[in-house]
């Protein structure tokens, strides 16, 4: 079965992004051995059955606190999974830190840009496109709030894919 | 050049050193070389530097700042 895992920093929206797409399937589950939970809920996607799992936010992949170890085992062991790595839209550069740290490790990634609407009010225009080709993954706008784009991202799931940072490096000096 | 522990509020920035051993975890928050930062606010009781930097507000530890070289702009 494909898994999902939702990354980003705290309180970028990943929790909204995870109902949105289990909707009333959402379970909450208690990871052993820490205090911290992770949630986990499933999606039909094309017909298939997927896993999705709600990681605690992180900083970078060098825990810092409980949240964060949990974070990074959860990572670590979902060898397989995709990564949808969602970002405050608002806050993108520091989000992208996360993003080539994950990239770095050979994983498969998506970028959600959430709350794509907060940033247009706050005058934030953001060439989704280019940065997509940039890193060579696929970057979709979202507002999960209200539900923008949470289609597109389901349905660009099977673009997710790996991106070596060398040449992301290569292509941003261009 | 003074250290972030020594800025005021309202001050203004440029990031021009981070000790090694600490930068794994102010880079990941945002705050980088070359950065211009202001600082936002201080807060009592010896708590945290809030400093801005590109659109976001992020609370460095004293001992952190203490850290962290800037070369104040203004």
């Amino acid at each position: 079965m494909l898994k999902i895992l939702l990354m980003g920093h705290p309180n970028v929206g990943k929790s909204v992004v995870f109902n949105r797409l289990t909707g009333a399937n959402a379970t909450e589950s208690n990871y052993p051995g820490t205090t911290v939970d992770y949630e986990k809920g499933y999606v039909f996607i094309e017909g298939h059955e997927t896993e999705v799992l709600d990681v605690p936010g992180t900083f970078s992949l060098y825990p810092k606190d409980k949240a964060e170890e949990v974070a990074l085992k959860i990572f670590t062991q979902e060898k397989d999974a995709v990564i949808i790595c969602v970002l405050d839209a608002t806050k993108i550069e520091r989000g992208l830190y996360l993003v080539l740290e994950v990239l770095e490790r050979s994983r498969s990634v998506i970028i959600a840009l959430n709350m794509w609407d907060v940033a247009k009010d706050k005058g934030i225009s953001i060439d989704h496109d280019h940065l997509s080709s940039l890193l060579g993954v696929p970057v979709v706008p979202t507002v999960a709030v209200s539900g923008a784009g949470m289609k597109e991202l389901i349905f660009s799931i099977h673009e997710a894919c790996t991106s070596d940072v060398k040449s992301i490096v290569e292509r941003a000096m261009v | 050049m003074k250290k972030l522990s020594e800025m005021n509020v309202g001050e203004k920035g440029i990031v021009k050193h981070i000790s090694p051993s600490i930068r794994p975890v102010v880079s990941a928050m945002g705050l980088r070389l070359n950065e211009t930062i202001s600082i936002a606010s201080i807060q009592p009781m010896g708590g945290p530097f809030v400093v801005s930097a590109k659109n976001a507000n992020i609370s460095i530890a004293r001992a952190h700042a203490k850290n962290i070289d800037v070369e104040v702009i203004c």
